[in-house]
């Protein structure tokens, strides 16, 4: 009962997370689905994974968001932009709806079929050591290898990106602070 | 905990992210949609350790998920910081020309 109740509260607060207008709230939800999240690991006896989803996932990744929210300004705090009129505006109930059934019809066929070869791949592939230390840094030190390499990428296009759009930032706005191109003539 | 369940769970995260990525048009919207789906693919792998019995594998597999999904949200997040200082919005529609 507590696990479902708890999935739900994943589903509920994920919805808010992408329905929300609010930026800020949106975030705040996304953070609270990542802090439900780390329960459901718990329990599913992923200690680690838990830990790791609460304080990387709802830590760290709501305080970048919320930064980058809050640095942006009135602007940035809705996503309330002039949208075009177009079909595609009303297309979009149908298509998500659309994408969901297909999401739930490949879950139910994936969930099937694990349930009937779960006896068979559990007894082939259980591990000699199922720590999660000794598998992370002595059974596969290439995925560290290739993480930290994500990683390296990732702060290297970061430090290219901002100080590039804070020297723009200082050319493109006028003295109210106004973007001088906000209209998006030239674009890009 | 069922399996049916986690995995219902999963596909409707899934659902949610791919709705928010294909309809929303503010990069602070789709860079949720992209949290929401991984949220639910690290839930599947996890369930999948459980399943198959091995849950350190798991739990080193979602520890990696979690990591570089928020290398790509502080890069994405670089991203939307650039597009506001062209824009003022940092709105995907607005992105119609690369530059160098």
């Amino acid at each position: 009962m507590l696990d479902t109740i708890l999935l739900l509260a994943i589903v509920v607060l994920a919805a808010m997370a992408v329905g929300l207008r609010h930026l800020m709230a949106a975030v705040v939800s996304l953070a609270g689905a990542s802090a439900v999240l780390a329960l459901v690991f718990y329990r599913l006896g992923a200690p680690y994974a838990g830990v790791f989803e609460l304080t990387v996932a709802a830590g760290l990744v709501t305080v970048l968001f919320l930064a980058a929210i809050s640095l942006g300004g009135p602007l940035a705090r809705t996503d309330r932009a002039p949208e075009p009129a177009s079909g595609w505006r009303f297309a979009r109930g149908p298509v998500g709806l659309g994408l969901l059934g297909v999401c739930l019809l490949l879950a139910g066929r994936a969930a099937g079929q694990w349930l009937h070869a779960a006896p068979q791949l559990a007894v082939a592939l259980t591990p000699p050591d199922g720590d999660p230390r000794s598998l992370l840094w002595v059974a596969r030190p290439l995925d560290l290898g290739g993480q930290a390499a994500i990683l390296l990428a990732a702060v290297w296009g970061i430090v290219a990106l901002v100080p590039r759009a804070a020297g723009q930032s200082r050319a493109g706005h006028d003295e109210a602070g106004a973007p001088a191109d906000a209209g998006g003539g030239d674009a890009a | 905990m069922s399996l049916g369940h986690v995995m219902a769970t999963v596909a409707v995260l899934a659902g949610l992210g791919l709705w928010a990525i294909f309809t929303q048009s503010s990069m602070i919207k789709l860079l949720i949609g992209l949290e929401v789906i991984a949220r639910g693919a690290t839930l599947a792998v996890v369930a999948a350790g459980v399943v198959q019995r091995q849950p350190g594998l798991a739990q080193v597999m979602a520890i990696l998920i979690i990591t570089i999904d928020a290398a790509v949200v502080a890069l994405g997040l670089a991203m939307v910081a650039g597009a506001r200082q062209h824009f003022g919005l940092p709105d995907v529609r607005r992105l119609t020309r690369l530059r160098g």
